[in-house]
């Protein structure tokens, strides 16, 4: 692996351990795909490969749609793993359990969600650890599991996601959070496409095991 | 004073009774399983016979083997749902029948939180990620503002489906998880199969029809069943390793009938090395459907102050367990909502 001074492990990850390095004299962020001992070798191989090259892709594509997400400085396919910029900030996972987060900032996670949507880009894994709050402005990180799709029945599963982490890691704050979300959402899509997203969500989670049928 | 418990469990194949004490002694769990024809899965009629059929002897021998006199039980638990409705009603005939011939309180139990709380019991879990995996559920779960949460799940079936319904098409009765299991450690020859890990969330149909389409095109069943668990078990350890990094949890509590599978735990056991986590697989005695998962719900709820009548005791075949509010839990959320 090719890097400028030492790195550090900040976070090890579901699927990739991120360390702090150096790249050309700025801080950086080495995200690695290594190897997962549990995995079938074959299947570890190709997950690694393709989810490399999508997330740069998605991380790329997002930006033209407006959304804030670190910019790539280099990716190397063959181990895997790529050096981006590192966002300051804190996740807006710590500041709601810290409970100093304003609904604007809810609203504003709608709207970023909205503008992925309209870039016919799924996050895949938009929990609030992936959610950095840089003074005011949100930026957006791991796009690991993101992947392109034009599909409601994507955009709802997406959104699921984070209805599922409000509801569970944020309980306390839960349902408001999540409604100042959609609003939010509701300003970037417009009315008439967010309503085919929530009913979308609603059909998925009824689909949900043992779930009331309304 | 120690008080004695029982509990009823029907919910699908396993018909079992089991008394426990209020210090959280097992005494007995006896259960009677019933088998499926070859290449079918639970016909609910013919498993409510046969719950019917050998109900009365499970619960007497729980009795005897617990050295507990029925009449000195304090209430009687029975699982309420969710589970196929005709089994879950001979479970709620015989408690209602204990109940009044012993003139005891009733509890209904949530069958899912009855896994949850026996694992929590036998492993001395304290404020764990728990991984429920079985035949009826296959879920990632912590405890915050007094119930236990969702945080990821199968998007479609769950992982004992999977296997059983793969298990199925190739001949076998249900349940056919150990026989694939035994299968799969015949084979190293991995076949690529769909992976789909959605956030937190799985989705186990579009492997199942790629599975069921190579069985029919004359792949060996043993190199199907090990890529077919390499593939599911893979994406359930992606999302539990997702889901200790999204909670910081120091404990994996791993429960349901799926949580004996040897494969599986060795996976799991990695990624909770790797997260400095404990790693808490409930015995593999009790990690499918049993009695003792109900007894010792009912004594936690009964102690909160919770019990029916037996006009109420009636059984909900889709409930699910993130609805239950669990007063006998606290901490992990300041701001504790009942919402």
């Amino acid at each position: 692996m090719i890097y400028h001074g030492g790195l550090r492990l900040i976070q090890r990850g579901a699927e990739a351990d991120i360390y702090l390095g150096r790249w050309c004299g700025q801080e950086a962020i080495y995200k690695v795909r290594k190897s997962l001992p549990y995995r079938n070798e074959s299947l570890d191989r190709a997950i690694r490969l393709q989810r490399t090259i999508r997330e740069a892709t998605v991380m790329n594509r997002v930006k033209s749609a407006g959304v804030r997400s670190p910019y790539i400085f280099y990716l190397d396919p063959k181990n895997t793993y790529i050096v981006m910029e590192y966002i300051r900030g804190r996740r807006l996972k710590d500041l709601l359990l810290a409970g100093g987060v304003r609904e604007e900032v809810l609203v504003e996670l709608g709207r970023v969600l909205g503008r992925m949507h309209s870039a016919n880009v799924i996050h895949g894994d938009l929990t609030t650890s992936n959610v950095i709050v840089e003074s005011n402005k949100l930026a957006i990180i791991d796009f690991g599991l993101s992947y392109f799709s034009t599909r409601i029945e994507d955009m709802a599963t997406d959104m699921r996601l984070v209805k599922e982490v409000m509801s569970s890691v944020h309980s306390s704050l839960f349902p408001r959070c999540f409604e100042l979300l959609v609003s939010g959402y509701e300003q970037v899509l417009g009315i008439e496409r967010s309503r085919q997203v929530k009913l979308q969500l609603s059909a998925i989670e009824r689909r949900g095991r043992y779930a009331k049928v309304e | 004073m120690t008080g004695y418990f029982v509990g009823i469990e029907s919910t699908a194949h396993t018909f079992s009774s089991s008394v426990v004490s209020s210090s959280g002694k097992v005494l007995s769990n006896i259960k009677s399983v019933y088998r499926a024809e070859e290449g079918h899965g639970i016909h609910p009629f013919k498993a409510a016979e046969h719950h019917r059929m050998n109900a009365v002897s499970v619960v007497l021998s729980s009795f005897k083997e617990a050295s507990v006199e029925p009449r000195v039980v304090e209430a009687i638990g029975y699982s309420m749902g969710p589970g196929l409705g005709p089994c879950l009603r001979v479970g709620a005939v015989v408690a209602r029948t204990l109940s009044l011939a012993l003139d005891r309180p009733l509890v209904p139990v949530n069958h899912a939180v009855g896994h949850i709380e026996l694992g929590c019991l036998l492993t001395g879990a304290k404020d764990p990620l728990v991984l429920l995996v079985s035949g009826g559920h296959t879920m990632l779960l912590q405890f915050s503002s007094s119930r236990w949460r969702v945080i990821g799940e199968t998007l479609d079936i769950t992982l004992g489906q999977l296997l059983d319904q793969f298990g199925r098409h190739a001949g076998l009765s249900s349940p056919c998880g150990s026989i694939i299991e035994e299968a799969a450690s015949r084979s190293s020859k991995y076949i690529q199969l769909p992976y789909s890990v959605k956030g937190n969330d799985v989705s186990f149909s579009g492997l199942l029809t790629e599975a069921k389409k190579l069985y029919d095109m004359g792949e060996r069943f043993e190199d199907i069943c090990f890529s077919l668990q390499e593939t599911a078990f893979a994406m359930i350890a992606e999302a539990t390793e997702r889901a200790l990094a999204l909670t910081e949890k120091k404990e994996l509590l791993v429960v349901g009938g799926v949580a004996a599978n040897r494969r599986l735990s060795e996976m799991l056991k990695t990624i909770c090395v790797r997260h400095g986590a404990s790693f808490l697989p409930v015995p593999p005695e009790y990690s499918g459907d049993c009695g003792a998962q109900i007894a010792w719900t009912a004594y936690l709820h009964y102690t909160s102050g919770f019990s029916v009548d037996a006009s109420e005791a009636t059984v909900r075949q889709s409930w699910r367990l993130d609805s239950v509010d669990i007063p006998w839990r606290s901490q992990a959320n300041p701001e504790r909502s009942r919402g």
